[in-house]
This record gives structure tokens, C-alpha cells and sequence, in this order.
């Protein structure tokens, strides 16, 4: 708790010169902290060998030279990704009997790992096309890498966007210290009074669906839905908001997701930073390299990417899956482009007004249907679930939901009604939060309405939070 | 200065009957024109103007300028 | 909120405000004004609603923040957190207080387990707890084995690290916040729904066998995660006895009874047999740990009739009358009753 204004005061006291110092070393202190002594050594390998091979491939002229440094480069973090990724389950393989000492610390976390192996290859691909210049400091190169505040579950940062800004690292002013923390509290409200209140509800379901009914798959899938949304934006608000408060500008992450009008749409506003990684880095060069064949060409494409995109989040059939099934969705989307205005014409949608909000909330279906096999404990879970949606009776609904009966108890699931009523609340929050923070300009508005808002998010955390052992959800890729 | 027959052939891949493009025009800007149709383009390009561009090239274009440039070199 | 933020654009050129006075004086007054804000609507709550009507008496220790300074104070887990009667007038410590004249704390937690045991301990000396006589009770099965673990931490960790801290500044911020209990949205829910905690199935006055199969449910249960052979660590009982002595408070040991009937009734010949025999054990072996640190008790083995029971361990209205008679005699004495004046 006392790390972040250590740090900012370290910071504002250095000169400009050695700041980039200071926040190197708080962001390897913060990475130590987490005692995964595996992971500190696959971050500076991770550094060690993007630094060099950047500046390799940069002053090199000979294009062939170039081509291999850069495939040695991209070799090495995906050999460092995938190593630390399967580490456990082959270990596993070799010997169950293998007893690694822990003392205390996760051997086999994989946290951040995920994140900025892919900032790296980002990083050596841009040195590459010459679109982004290397950074021949190393310190701030290093720093690059493993800010703080994206060290564990990113946004994935440019080279273009990020490194500018380390270049020069003007001192702290009140303002951005203060909307960064207003940020930051907003990021932890989401987090720990709506994602940790939705969890149980879910939870309770997806830990067991086969006790479930139809209706309550539905209602824990609807909730997972926004479970995640509000896990995932509120970590990367609190990212950015710290970020900030160091006059760093991190890559906003999220656009209100589920207001997409189309799956492709959806991409570009969920977790943007990864989605225009595989955009940029895996489906161009593959839709490019296969543009002889057309349209399966780029099926293919989109294919390879969005396995690729199942494979990162987890090794599991689950992630598999949802990965494959958003490919197949684009897919789709893609080669029925041609029919689609005469199916909006043939419902009557064409012009009505009301064809943005039915594409939008078709689109939601689509993408909460996915989410079943993200969140599933097994592919085995996950195909039950899917396939038993609209099945109406369960095997065992407990004595407290029987009593609530129907469409209440299918939500409630065994939760109390005391605590939906809480995270109704918490919700409606959220949404007016989003809403609202978008049209109206905190930071011009006179100073009681700043701290009436700023008192009412403290009351609402101190209220609505809910403790739990969830964590983050995106923390484990 | 983006000449009349690249011009022709993009509008005739994007179905589009006119659109205003420039030097400086971006992909995104000229409806039609997405990640999932720039493939296609690039190709009907090359298959119109018989040229074949390299992967690095195609990746490091970043306007319409780019591309007529890329192409003016291809051509002999 | 995002977008707002973010492109109120990072102003790296913009210098502090000329007048950093201004800044300082802003960052004193914000905390300052909301706590006045939050005090002032505490104050106004406290005076107008009788909050404590609503709260969960079984769990006072963790929401009243008026803590006993001295005197009488229970300790315990649900054998003395007084469940089982119809309304609060009924238990134990009431009654003591009512013959006694004085203030009697029950500070007993339903499912307190020795960590949580040792927390209470500490929130209470903590808070200015001195001189007071502390009762706590031992069930003699709380020793023996059992197949589920005992969680490390004890049941309710969560809220004694919110009540306590874990370091200087969430210790300050939990001392500040006590007081207001307008911020607690249980103790404000309990007040809004008026929520009723005795005379509630199952927390009634009853009887083990006249009252529906509730205390051989629990039974089977029981027999299904004991697991005899060793026995437990006495090792705490020592530690909260010296937690207790560094503020001069006095540790009593309540050694709570055993529904030796319902073991009769409930299982076969051989397994009776087997539980009295491991009973006794534990109870034997209790008495000389208590005995060999200096440790007073009270021991209630073999001091309530069958009819004073609900369950296996916990008792009723009835029992509850016996326990404060125990707890008055021994106070009034000022020495141990021990089981052997009955046998």
C-alpha cells in the first residue's frame, strides 16, 4: 500500500536523468516481491535477448542477417512463453514424483510472462519493418519491458507508443496524481465490489453445471460476462491509473465491449492491446503470405490467429475452443458478407432504427456463448452446459432456492438475495460510472462536485466491496 | 498523387462507385476497407497491374501514397 | 470514465499550481471532511435507530464497538455463544448479569476455533481490556482428531484482520473505523430487514430427543470426522493464557459438558464404549495440562442433566441456567469447581 507513494516521491526527487532508474528498480523490486524467482530470470532473459537482437537487427544491413536475428528473436520468447507455459504439465509428465521445494513460492506462476514475451516480439517485428527506432539504452529498454504497472497483465505496449514517453520523464504534477488515483479507485471498485460480487453467483454454478437447470447456465453465463469485463477493465484501470500518475500514458484496453455491433467489432474494443497484437503480428503476415487463395486464405488466417489466442490465455481445450469458436464466428461473418444486407432486408432490419441495437445484442449472444468454454473447468463441463441452455429441469436445486422458485432462484442459485441486492447496486454504479464518465469532464467541474464524487466512490468501496480469494482473473496467462 | 487506374481497380474490388483518395488516404477511412478485405486487394493489385509485392513491403504500408509509390516501383 | 479521463490529455508541460499551500491544504482537508461527514451520520444513526436489536448477538465481538475495559467476559465458540434459546434474556450471560449486578461480555463466536480464540484475545487486549476475568470454554472433543482439517487461520480470519489490521497503518485505519458503524452495510442491512436472531429454527430452546432428528443428524456427522488415536495440541491454551497476563486479565477455563446419553442412545454398544473411553481421556488429559500451567477451570462434566441438551455438546435454556450458576459459583468462591466434588 505504501509502495506506490514511496516510489512517487523517490521519482519526483530524482532529476529527470536517473528516473527511468528509480522506476526500473521498483518495478524489479514489485516483480520480486511476488517471489517467483523463475520468472524474475524469464524476464531478464526475455530483456537481455530483445535488447541485443533489437540493436542487432537495427544496425545490421545485410537483409538476410536482419530476417534471422529477428526469427532468433522471436524464436527465443516464444520458446520462453511456451517453456514456462507447459513447465508445469511437463514436469508433470517426467516424473510425478519430482518434488520441487517451494518455500513458500509458486514455481510454476506464469504471471506477466505472457504479456511482455508478446511486447517483445512486438518490439523486434517494428525494429525490423523499421516502423519503430531500437532503443540502445538499456535501462530504459529493460524498463520498457517491465513497468510496473503493466509488468502483470499488460496492455501490451508499442515501442512507438511507450518508449517516447520514457525518453523523457517529466516530474509528477498534482493533476495527472490526482486523476491517476481517482482512476486507479475506480479500476479497484470494479474489481473488488462488482467482478469479486458477480463470482459467486457464477461460481456456484460452473463448479457443478450438472445440478443446474437451463436457466441457471444462462444466468451464471450472463454474469460470467460481465464478471470479466468488470475483472479485467477494472485491473487495467487501475494499471493505467498508476501509470498515470508517473505522466505515462498506457494503451486504453477496453470500449465498452459489449456495445460491438459485430464480432469484429467486439475485437476492437476488447482487450484492444492483445487483439491488435494477433491483428498485427500473426493474422496481416499470414492473411498477406496466403493472399493467392483468396478467401480461404484468409479463413486460414483468421483461424491460425484465433488459436493462437486460445492457446495464449491457457493450455486447456477449454481456451482451445473459445479461441477456435471466435475464428469461426469472424469466419463466418467474413463469407457471408456478401448475403448479409439481403438476410437484414428479408427480416425487415434494413433501415430500422432498431437494426444497431438487435446487431448488438445478437452480437452479445454470440460472445457470452463463448465464454461458456472460457470459463468451464472442462471442455466436458463446457459441452454440457452449452448444450443444456434451454433444458429446464435440475437434478438438484438446494431447499433455499426451491423456496424462491423459478426465475429468482434459477439467478440466485443458492446465493442470498441480500447479496444480489448489493451487487444490483454495485452495478448500477458501474454502469452510471461508465456512462457518465464518458460526457461529463471531472476535472472541470467545481470542486464540490469533484469531491462529492470522489466521496461517493469511497463509500461505495468501502460498502459494496467484497472480499474474496478470486484474484485477478487474466493473471493466470 | 494517386493515379486514375490504381484508383479504378480498388474502387472496382470495394464495390464502391466513387471515394475520394489521396496520397495521404488511409485504409480505414474508405468503406469496405478492412483488415479482412486488405489481402484481397493487395492481390487484385498486383494481378492488375502484374506485379508481385514482398510481405515486408505489404506490411509496411501505411497510406495510399505508400502503396502507389510501391507499385511505380514495381512497374517497369 | 475512461475515455474522460484519458483524454483530459497528460499534461507533462504543466507546472504545480503556484501555490502548493493550496495542494497541502486540500490533501488534509479531504480525509478530514469525510470523516467529519461520516461521524456526523453515525452520531445521528446511533441516536435514532436501536441498532443493536438487529445485530447478531453471537457474533458481538465483531461488530459492538463498545469492548469491555474490564470485568466479566465470555470467550468461546457456540457451546457458549448461546444459540439455542428464545430470546436473549434466556442466556447465560444475561442472567450472570442480572444476578450479579455487573456487566458481563459475551464475546463467544459461533464456530470459533483456537486461532480464533487467540485473535479475540488479542482484539480485546488491544482495545484496553484489564483485570477482567475471561471464561472461555473447552469442549474435551476439541482435542481428539477430526478428518476435516481445521483451518490455520481459524473461521472467522477475515473479519478479525479487518477489526485488528495486519500493520500500522490498516491497524489505525480499523481503530478509526470501528467506532462508525454506519459504514458496516451488515450491521445497516440488519437494521433495515430487522432481522431476528433467537427464536429462529433451529436457534430455539429444545431438546435433543423430543425435538425433531436434528441432534442425530449432527451425530452422524460427527461420528462420520472424528478419527480417534492421537490427541491435539494443547499448545494454545498456554499462549492465550499469557496473551491475557501481559493486560492482567485472568484466563478461566470452562471445561464444557458431553451428552453422555445421546452417545448411548445413538450408536451401538461397542462405539459408546469406545467414545466415554476417548472422552474421558481427553477430559483427563485437559485437566492436568490445566492443572500442570496453573490455569483455573471450571469443570462441567457431569454437572447437567440430559434434558439440558440440544445436540451432542451445545444446551438449551435449561443449560444455559446451569452454566451461569457454574460461572456465579465459581466467581463468587473465587476457586475451581471440580468434577470430582460430584462423582
Amino acid at each position: 500500500m505504501m509502495f506506490v507513494p514511496a516510489v512517487l516521491a523517490a521519482y519526483q526527487l530524482m532529476p529527470s536523468r536517473w528516473r527511468w532508474a528509480v522506476l526500473l528498480s521498483a518495478s524489479i523490486a514489485f516483480y520480486a516481491a511476488l517471489r517467483m524467482p523463475l520468472l524474475l530470470v524469464a524476464w531478464a532473459f526475455v530483456v537481455l535477448t530483445s535488447y541485443w537482437l533489437g540493436r542487432r537487427i537495427s544496425d545490421e544491413s545485410s537483409a538476410t542477417r536482419r530476417k534471422l536475428y529477428l526469427w532468433a528473436g522471436v524464436a527465443a520468447q516464444v520458446a520462453i512463453l511456451g517453456g514456462i507455459k507447459y513447465l508445469r504439465p511437463i514436469i508433470r509428465l517426467i516424473g510425478p514424483r519430482f518434488e520441487i521445494p517451494s518455500g513458500g513460492m509458486d514455481w510454476f506462476s506464469t504471471l506477466g510472462i505472457s504479456y511482455y514475451t508478446l511486447q517483445a516480439v512486438s518490439y523486434l517485428v517494428d525494429v525490423y519493418l523499421r516502423t519503430a527506432e531500437p532503443e540502445r539504452h538499456f535501462g530504459r529498454f529493460a524498463l520498457y519491458l517491465g513497468f510496473f504497472p503493466k509488468l502483470l497483465q499488460g496492455p501490451i505496449e508499442r515501442a512507438g507508443d511507450l518508449l517516447p514517453q520514457l525518453q523523457s520523464l517529466a516530474s509528477s504534477n498534482y493533476t495527472n496524481v490526482r486523476s491517476g488515483v481517482l482512476l486507479f479507485c475506480w479500476g479497484l471498485f470494479k474489481k473488488v465490489a462488482v467482478a469479486n460480487r458477480l463470482a459467486p453467483f457464477v461460481t456456484a454454478v460452473y463448479y457443478d453445471p450438472h445440478g443446474y437447470s437451463g436457466l441457471s447456465l444462462i444466468s451464471a453465463t450472463y454474469l460470467y460476462a460481465l464478471q470479466i469485463l468488470a475483472d479485467f477493465s477494472g485491473y487495467t484501470d487501475m494499471a493505467l491509473g498508476v501509470a498515470r500518475m508517473f505522466n505515462i500514458r498506457l494503451t486504453e484496453n477496453f470500449n465498452s465491449p459489449y456495445l460491438a455491433s459485430s464480432i469484429a467489432d467486439f475485437w476492437r474494443r476488447w482487450h484492444i492491446s492483445f487483439s491488435r497484437w494477433i491483428l498485427d503480428y500473426i493474422f496481416k503476415p499470414l492473411q498477406i503470405e496466403w493472399r493467392n487463395a483468396g478467401k480461404v486464405g484468409v479463413v486460414g488466417a483468421l483461424m491460425v490467429t484465433f488459436l493462437f489466442s486460445g492457446l495464449w490465455h491457457g493450455v486447456a481445450l477449454t481456451f482451445i475452443t473459445w479461441g477456435l469458436l471466435h475464428g469461426v464466428y469472424l469466419a463466418s461473418s467474413f463469407l457471408l458478407k456478401p448475403w448479409k444486407e439481403a438476410v437484414y432486408r428479408k427480416i425487415g432490419l434494413a433501415n430500422h432504427p432498431w437494426r444497431h441495437a438487435f446487431q448488438v445484442i445478437v452480437t452479445f449472444q454470440f460472445v457470452a456463448f463463448a465464454w461458456i468454454f472460457f470459463r468451464a473447468r472442462s471442455i466436458a463441463d463446457g459441452w454440457y452446459i452449452a448444450t443444456h441452455l434451454f433444458v429446464g429441469a435440475a437434478t438438484r436445486i438446494s431447499y433455499a432456492t426451491a423456496v424462491r422458485g423459478g426465475v429468482m432462484g434459477a439467478i440466485l442459485n443458492g446465493g442470498s438475495a441480500r447479496d444480489f441486492a448489493m451487487l444490483g447496486a454495485a452495478m448500477a454504479i458501474w454502469f452510471l460510472g461508465s456512462t457518465f464518465g464518458k460526457t461529463v469532464r471531472l476535472q472541470e467541474q467545481p470542486i464540490w462536485f469533484r469531491w462529492s464524487t470522489y466521496y461517493a466512490l469511497i463509500l461505495a468501496l468501502i460498502y459494496l466491496n467484497a472480499h474474496d480469494d478470486v484474484g485477478f482473473v487474466y493473471f493466470q496467462f | 498523387m494517386i493515379k486514375p487506374d490504381l484508383k479504378r481497380v480498388i474502387l472496382q474490388e470495394l464495390k464502391l462507385d466513387d471515394w475520394p483518395i489521396e496520397a495521404e488516404t488511409l485504409a480505414a477511412e474508405i468503406p469496405g476497407w478492412d483488415s479482412l478485405s486488405h489481402a484481397s486487394i493487395i492481390f487484385a493489385v498486383e494481378k492488375a497491374f502484374g506485379v508481385r509485392f514482398s510481405n515486408v513491403e505489404v506490411l509496411k504500408l501505411n497510406n495510399l501514397g505508400d502503396l502507389q509509390r510501391l507499385l511505380d516501383s514495381k512497374l517497369p | 470514465m475512461l475515455t474522460m479521463m484519458s483524454d483530459s490529455s497528460i499534461s507533462s508541460s504543466r507546472e504545480l499550481p503556484a501555490d502548493a499551500k493550496r495542494i497541502v491544504a486540500k490533501l488534509v482537508l479531504f480525509p478530514v471532511l469525510l470523516y467529519g461527514i461520516v461521524a456526523l451520520a453515525n452520531t445521528v444513526f446511533v441516536h435514532l435507530v436501536d441498532w443493536r436489536a438487529h445485530q447478531n448477538p453471537n457474533e458481538r465481538l465483531l461488530w459492538d464497538p463498545d469492548l469491555p475495559k474490564t470485568g466479566l467476559v465470555i470467550l468461546g465458540d457456540s457451546v457458549f455463544a448461546s444459540s439455542y434459546v428464545d430470546s436473549s434474556n434466556q442466556t447465560f450471560p444475561f442472567l450472570l448479569q442480572q444476578w450479579r449486578g455487573k456487566k458481563v461480555f459475551n464475546g463467544a463466536l459461533e464456530g470459533a476455533d483456537p486461532p480464533d480464540f487467540l485473535n479475540a484475545a488479542q482484539l480485546l487486549t488491544s482495545s484496553g481490556m484489564k483485570g477482567a476475568t475471561v471464561v472461555l470454554d473447552i469442549m474435551p472433543n476439541r482435542f481428539l482428531e477430526f478428518n476435516q482439517l481445521e483451518n490455520p487461520s481459524g473461521n472467522q480470519a477475515r473479519r478479525f484482520d479487518r477489526l485488528l489490521g495486519h500493520g500500522a497503518v490498516s491497524s489505525l485505519l480499523a481503530e478509526i473505523r470501528r467506532p462508525l458503524v454506519v459504514l458496516d452495510p451488515d450491521i445497516l442491512m440488519n437494521c433495515l430487514i430487522r432481522k431476528k436472531f433467537f427464536g429462529v429454527d433451529p436457534y430455539r430452546d429444545r431438546v435433543w430427543n423430543k425435538d425433531g432428528d436434528l441432534a442425530h443428524r449432527r451425530f452422524q456427522v460427527f461420528q462420520q470426522q472424528i478419527a480417534f488415536g492421537s490427541l491435539r495440541s494443547f499448545a494454545w491454551v498456554q499462549e492465550l493464557n499469557s496473551l491475557l497476563k501481559r493486560s492482567d486479565d485472568k484466563l478461566v477455563i470452562f471445561i464444557s459438558p458431553v451428552n453422555e446419553t445421546l452417545i448411548d442412545m445413538y450408536s451401538s454398544k461397542e462405539y459408546a464404549a469406545r467414545c466415554h473411553v476417548e472422552f474421558s481421556r481427553a477430559h483427563q488429559s485437559l485437566v492436568s495440562y490445566l492443572d500442570s500451567q496453573g490455569i483455573p477451570y471450571i469443570d462441567g462434566s457431569n454437572q447437567f442433566e440430559a434434558e439440558d441438551f440440544v445436540d451432542l455438546v451445545h444446551v438449551n435454556v435449561h443449560g444455559q441456567r446451569r452454566i451461569a450458576e457454574l460461572i456465579d459459583g465459581y466467581v463468587t468462591a473465587g476457586t475451581p469447581i471440580s468434577a470430582s466434588a460430584h462423582q
